[in-house]
């Protein structure tokens, strides 16, 4: 027997993703689910949704049962290996896992035995785009299996991989290569599909009138429907609460006790034109979130205790919206929570959408011809 | 046992011994004072990682935490652990973290609680056991016996007594529910002590009614009064005369009755890297083999409630001799500096807790497969003023105590009690009433089923939970290719056809079995499984009223398909050898027992008693 006594320090810890401590992160994502529902943040490329059909539809193939546990054992080699493809064969580097790719890559040959991501099946390719081709008819709702209408989308198109393609780089450039020219002349075929629905037709004609636009507010909003609108006039409107509102709370965590006067001054001025710009889409205004947010907007606008209406906010964020650990209860506390806001990347999937338009070289008139 | 100067992390040093080990986990269990499900969850993912499994796998075996009821708010639900309330009236303080392995338990214990703060911030003290073996102290045995889930009685069955030890050797192991430890640990203090060092975060305030922590104090004055005594205290601001956390009046006290004024010395404990939270005792004496400490340290502050009191706290500690030096550098490692009077420190008393919870359940437990949520009330007369809610949402509880069509919710692991408006709340002097919280229970077996089952169970839903669903594509139409091309995919939607049904049963009893030949299933799985598969027959019974013939004859097959793999999988070599085989042939006795042919056409019952009947 053993005992060892010392003092205890921290273990490593992994940073703690930004865990959207005021619920803005999942108001955007709802106003961006009103302005174009069927896309997500990780929806980038059009010739991914197609890749994640024919690694579907490989998958399906290689896979000895029809469970779709062992669909994903498959799907998740063919993953591995197309990024080891891009990023040995292609100049493609946006794409997640690029360090541990390009480690892989250093070796003498492919290897798909090893999982990139931590969470691949939340992470990888179909986390991120099965959402958007369920949504759009593409992949059964039910089961890790194309559509008629996926399968059609891409007929003709080989993928003629076998266990020995992930032995060799020469062998898994013959594979990929002439697959991935033959998807990206199948991109366009994908555009009726995304822009099929409404609100997602209304959104791409918005961009495609004004094609030099780069946010919600520029783009030509006379062909949105009135809620998106409504939702895209209050995307700056959002973004600059949010800035005043994160940076506030970021003081709080810090121990302090008063906000300065004119980090007030902007919590009041912002709460009170994001109140009057109304941003939260009919079918979110509901939720707990919602209900929290408007509150805490009109207690920042109105109140006498901006810091007050931030704490309230957090802690019903938190515990009763989500069930966590509030990072501070009392105004004045220290916290361990590594929280380093950051405001980049923030445009309400507009960029998705802009680049999807462009990739499918889609256009009202060509859809309805 | 071993004094390190040297700081570390507890949980990578665990994480390194659990990887060196191989071994695959049995049972885990924690036990705090307060509890927080974001830490734990982190130190399962760090347990899963060295271990080298997947952390989900950690709800297939019984993982629990048992906390204090006084400070549960409450708890995110996780599948992987159980949270339980120490259901005795006791202060439950330990702190330990206990991994069972195949071949060995290693433990941790000491001052950290399982609470962010206790892992990642304070100053704590933590104590690795390795045994090396299956044994345990004796005194840690009994507790683990009235410790409520299922880890601790499975660590308890598959460990055995170890050495009761002895302070002089390795030390020994004692907990509150044995003796008073403090009587135990002054009872047997060595001869020739002459000085006392005493680390704590908190000499509770003293009051009239319950002067805790100057019994303790007392105690080690009455028994030692030319000892000099140095006392580490939380510093909370520098300055000429540095605030520390204590009450004055009672140090005050204290000196007033020590022979010499100048035998009471303090050294403030600064918060960097983390507020002071560790506890220790030593006694400093010479002994035959020079100068040596006996040291008490573990989960329990220096007062009368956790040392000297009986039943009043469940607390755990160390007790051991070492080498003066080796204490010496341990302190050291606080770097606190020359010493201080009394005088040249100001004092803020440490914040009281001063609330009260509305307890009214002493259990929820849920039956994921009814959604049935039955509540055990601590007295009757509570039911009558209590309001249940589960988030925001307030229960219907009915006369049988339980609440129907229970929908669990991800965020909220527990249901919180209320005093009905109207209820007249008595009124106390120590704090004021707040709402009080119960973990929902799920038993281990019925956690895989969470979130899987439907309010009315149709056949489709049971067949569902092997994977198996109408909605399914099930096969290629087309020329067979190995190329990708060519092939279409046929898709249904809505029912099962009749042959349809039967086909993908077997192609998912066929992967079910292939699974469990790679990775055997353990106790609470099995239930689990077997839990399925029963209600998949059950649910499928051809004498059901208003069938047309041909369902009748694929609801049997349905049923011979299900004793045919239970007694396939019996006679399976690689699951035989799991030690499966026994009730997996009892699983197809059972249901051959039930398999009710009379509604099925003469010629179909005879091929499905051909299928069902006992493989030769």
């Amino acid at each position: 027997m053993t005992t060892t006594v010392f003092w205890n320090v921290s273990h490593k810890r992994q940073r703690d993703r930004a865990a959207d401590p005021l619920g803005l992160d999942a108001l955007r994502e709802a106003m961006a689910d009103c302005l174009v529902p069927h896309l997500t943040g990780g929806t980038r490329h059009a010739v991914d949704y197609l890749w994640v059909l024919v690694g579907l539809r490989w998958a399906h193939e290689t896979a000895t049962t029809p469970v779709d546990a062992d669909v994903w054992e498959e799907f998740r080699k063919f993953e591995r290996a197309l990024k080891q493809y891009w990023q040995k064969f292609t100049p493609r580097r946006d794409y997640l896992g690029k360090l541990e790719v390009s480690d892989r890559c250093n070796g003498d040959r492919p290897d798909v035995s090893r999982p990139i991501l931590v969470n691949e099946r939340a992470t990888g390719l179909l986390g991120t785009y099965i959402a958007s081709l369920r949504a759009i008819g593409l992949v059964d709702t039910k089961h890790l299996a194309p559509t008629k209408a996926g399968e059609t989308l891409v007929r003709g198109v080989e993928l003629p991989a076998r266990a020995r393609t992930f032995t060799s780089w020469p062998a898994l450039r013959a594979v990929f290569e002439p697959t991935e020219r033959d998807l990206q002349r199948r991109r366009p075929g994908l555009g009726p599909h995304v822009f099929l629905d409404e609100r997602m037709r209304r959104a791409a004609i918005a961009f495609a009138s004004r094609r030099c636009a780069a946010t919600w507010y520029a783009c030509d909003r006379s062909h949105l429907s009135a809620e998106q609108r409504r939702v895209a006039r209050a995307c700056a409107a959002v973004l600059d609460v949010e800035r005043a509102m994160v940076t506030g709370f970021a003081d709080l965590l810090d121990g302090r006790r008063r906000l300065d006067g004119s980090r007030k001054a902007q919590l009041r001025a912002t709460a009170a034109r994001v109140l009057a710009r109304r941003p939260i889409p009919d079918l979110w205004s509901h939720h707990a979130l919602a209900t929290a947010l408007e509150r805490a907007w009109t207690l920042l606008a109105r109140g006498p205790s901006p810091e007050s209406a931030l704490l309230n906010l957090h802690i019903e964020v938190t515990k009763c919206a989500r069930g966590n650990d509030p990072w501070i209860q009392e105004i004045g506390e220290h916290t361990l929570v590594d929280f380093r806001p950051t405001f980049g990347g923030r445009d309400f999937r507009f960029g998705n959408l802009a680049r999807l338009v462009s990739e499918t070289r889609w256009s009202n008139s060509a859809a309805r011809a | 046992m071993q004094l390190e100067p040297d700081r570390a992390s507890v949980l990578d040093r665990l994480c390194a011994r659990l990887g060196a080990s191989g071994a695959r986990p049995r049972a885990i269990l924690g036990c705090t004072y307060p509890f927080k499900t974001a830490i734990f969850a982190e130190i399962l993912e760090h347990i899963a990682k060295a271990l080298s499994i997947d952390a989900a796998d950690l709800g297939r075996i019984p993982v629990d935490v048992v906390c204090d009821k006084r400070l549960y708010r409450g708890h995110a639900l996780d599948r992987r652990f159980r949270v339980h309330l120490y259901p005795h009236e006791q202060l439950f303080h330990p702190k330990l973290l206990m991994i069972l392995l195949e071949n060995e338990v290693i433990w941790i214990s000491g001052s950290g609680n399982l609470t962010a703060a206790g892992y990642c911030s304070n100053r704590e003290i933590a104590l690795l056991h390795e045994p090396g073996d299956l044994k345990l102290p004796p005194t840690l045995r009994r507790l683990l016996a009235k410790l409520p889930g299922d880890a601790a009685g499975v660590i308890r069955d598959a460990t055995g007594d170890g050495p009761r030890g002895s302070s002089r050797r390795g030390g020994r192991f004692v907990t509150s529910l044995d003796s008073r430890i403090g009587r135990e640990f002054l009872s047997r203090a060595p001869r020739g002590v002459h000085e006392i060092c005493i680390l704590a975060p908190y000499f509770e305030q003293a009051n009239g009614d319950d002067p805790l922590d100057r019994g303790w104090l007392d105690a080690l004055r009455a028994r030692f009064p030319d000892a000099l005594f140095r006392v580490y205290l939380p510093l909370l601001e520098t300055g000429r005369r540095p605030l520390v956390q204590g009450d004055r009046a009672l140090f005050e006290a204290f000196r007033d009755n020590l022979r010499q004024l100048d035998s009471l010395r303090f050294y403030p404990v600064r918060d960097d890297p983390g507020p002071l939270h560790g506890k220790l005792v030593a006694l400093v004496y010479r002994g035959t083999k020079g100068r040596r400490a006996r040291i008490l340290v573990g989960s329990p502050n220096p007062s009368r409630r956790a040392l000297l009191l009986p039943g009043r706290n469940v607390e755990t500690a160390w007790i051991a001799d070492v080498k003066v030096s080796a204490l010496a550098a341990f302190l050291d490692g606080l770097d606190v500096g020359e010493s201080r009077p009394l005088e040249a420190l100001r004092f803020a008393p440490p914040r009281r807790q001063s609330e009260i919870a509305w307890t009214a359940l002493s259990c929820a437990a849920l039956d994921p497969v009814t959604r049935t949520l039955s509540l055990t009330w601590v007295d009757g007369r509570r039911r009558q003023e209590t309001d249940v809610f589960y988030g925001s949402r307030r229960l219907k509880v009915e006369a049988d105590s339980c609440v129907h069509a229970f929908v669990l919710d991800a965020a909220h692991g527990a249901v919180m009690t209320c005093p009905k408006s109207g209820v007249r709340v008595p009124t106390t002097p120590k704090g004021k009433i707040v709402p009080g919280y119960c973990p929902i229970d799920v038993a281990l077996a019925d956690r895989m089923l969470l979130g899987a089952v439907e309010a009315e169970m149709s056949p489709e839903d049971w067949l569902a939970l092997l994977g198996s669903d109408p909605g399914r594509s099930v096969g290629f139409f087309g020329e067979a290719s190995s190329r990708g091309t060519g092939r279409t995919f046929q898709t249904r939607t809505g029912a099962f056809g009749p042959s349809e049904r039967v086909r993908d049963l077997a192609g998912h009893l066929r992967h079910t079995l292939k699974r469990l030949r790679l990775e055997p299933w353990s106790r609470a799985e099995r239930e689990a499984s077997f839990r399925v598969l029963r209600g998949i027959f059950a649910s499928h019974d051809p004498a059901s009223s208003g069938l047309a013939t041909d369902d009748r004859i694929w609801r049997a097959w349905v049923r011979a398909e299900i004793i045919r793999f239970a007694a396939y999988a019996a006679r399976d070599r690689e699951v035989r050898g799991q030690g499966l085989s026994g009730p997996l042939r009892s699983l197809a006795s059972e249901l051959r027992g039930q398999l009710d042919l009379r509604a099925v056409p003469a010629l179909a019952r005879a091929q499905v008693h051909l299928v069902a009947s006992d493989l030769p």
